[in-house]
């Protein structure tokens, strides 16, 4: 997110350090939910996986969303075209009911439209807020249409060389186990 | 500037008290503060604090920070932007009612620190207008650890992508995250 609040993948400038720290997150978990339109902006990662990138990080990274499994949550598509990935089944609350009552780790979210539906919900457990030093000027709100006020509780910073800084708190309801 | 974690400065009716202040909180603003030439307010917020600074420290049971804040205030300059207000009967206080653009920058002039050492305070309107304008150089905030959903946005009027450094970061007990920026250009 940029300091003023946009989510855009292009108004930011993710550098090495900002790449690894995701790539070990995704080695960590073992499903990613996503909304149509950032699945679909993730299909970029595949092509690195044919012709590698000269940076190993954004390849680590590569090598990382292609393991994780990935849930799609979309009205429209139809078939998501990657083995490492199927669509939902059900609504995002009976996904997420299934996918805790399994065996297993963190359940990411990837998606602002996600990540804004399951702050109504109470569903999201932690929130890690990566905030860029720019300011975008214009663009899409991560934050929109949150119906009520949110009480977080600030459990951990982490900063970059870049002057990136995530935020991580905890939100209180149990996603996962 | 004390925000929230979805930016905003307020609730949709000026609502603060959400913030968290506390006495750790204070006592690292007063470090920086301390040695600030000047500060900047638009009207609402310097009414809001000449209402209640000019007699904190005389009330009975005023705190620690009452009366070292207050102490600054009484001496610190302060600049006013208001195109309404006049500067008759105020101490140590200017107006800035026009030439937004161009009185600012003797300001930043004419002050030793230059802009590091012009602080402003609060006053989102004020803030939008020198944000259109290009004229702010650093943001020194306070991330409060909630959403609050709607208000009114610390940012407005930003017209092109600007690209910040960050100076400093500091974690405070109560869950509030100092992140203090300069801007470097676009």
């Amino acid at each position: 997110m940029t300091l003023d609040g946009v989510f855009d993948h292009t108004a930011a400038d993710p550098d090495e350090e900002v790449h690894q720290h995701y790539a070990e997150l995704l080695n960590n978990a073992d499903d990613i939910l996503y909304g149509r339109i950032t699945f679909g902006l993730m299909g970029y990662w595949k092509t690195l996986l044919q012709e590698p990138s000269a940076e190993k990080t954004m390849n680590d990274f590569a090598t990382a969303i292609d393991r994780i499994n990935k849930i799609v949550f979309s009205h429209t598509l139809k078939d998501p075209e990657w083995k490492s990935a199927r669509l939902a089944n059900g609504n995002l609350e009976q996904e997420i009911s299934a996918l805790t009552q399994m065996p297993g780790g963190d359940i990411l979210v990837g998606s602002r439209s996600l990540i804004i539906q399951l702050i109504n919900l109470n569903l999201l457990s932690e929130l890690q807020l990566c905030i860029h030093p720019v300011l975008a000027g214009k663009g899409l709100p991560l934050f929109d249409q949150i119906g009520q006020r949110t009480l977080l509780k600030l459990s951990n910073t982490k900063t970059f060389d870049s002057g990136a800084v995530i935020l991580y708190y905890q939100c209180g309801k149990t996603m996962n186990k | 500037m004390h925000l929230s974690l979805d930016g905003f400065v307020a609730g949709p009716n000026g609502e603060m008290n959400w913030i968290k202040v506390d006495q750790e909180i204070f006592d690292y603003i007063g470090k920086r503060i301390a040695g600030t030439d000047t500060a900047l307010y638009g009207r609402v917020t310097y009414e809001m604090m000449q209402s209640y600074w000019p007699a904190a420290a005389d009330q009975p049971g005023a705190s620690k920070h009452d009366i070292e804040h207050a102490k600054w205030y009484s001496q610190v300059r302060k600049i006013v932007l208001s195109k309404t207000m006049k500067a008759e009967g105020l101490s140590h206080t200017q107006i800035i009612s026009d030439n937004l653009s161009a009185q600012i920058r003797e300001l930043k002039e004419a002050v030793e620190g230059g802009s590091e050492d012009i602080l402003l305070f609060g006053s989102p309107t004020a803030t939008h207008a020198l944000m259109e304008e290009n004229l702010i150089d650093g943001y020194w905030l306070f991330v409060n650890p909630v959403i609050l959903g709607q208000g009114i946005p610390l940012f407005k009027g930003i017209k092109q992508r600007t690209l910040l450094s960050l100076v400093s970061t500091h974690r405070f007990n109560s869950g509030v995250t100092e992140l203090n920026y300069t801007v470097t250009g676009q």
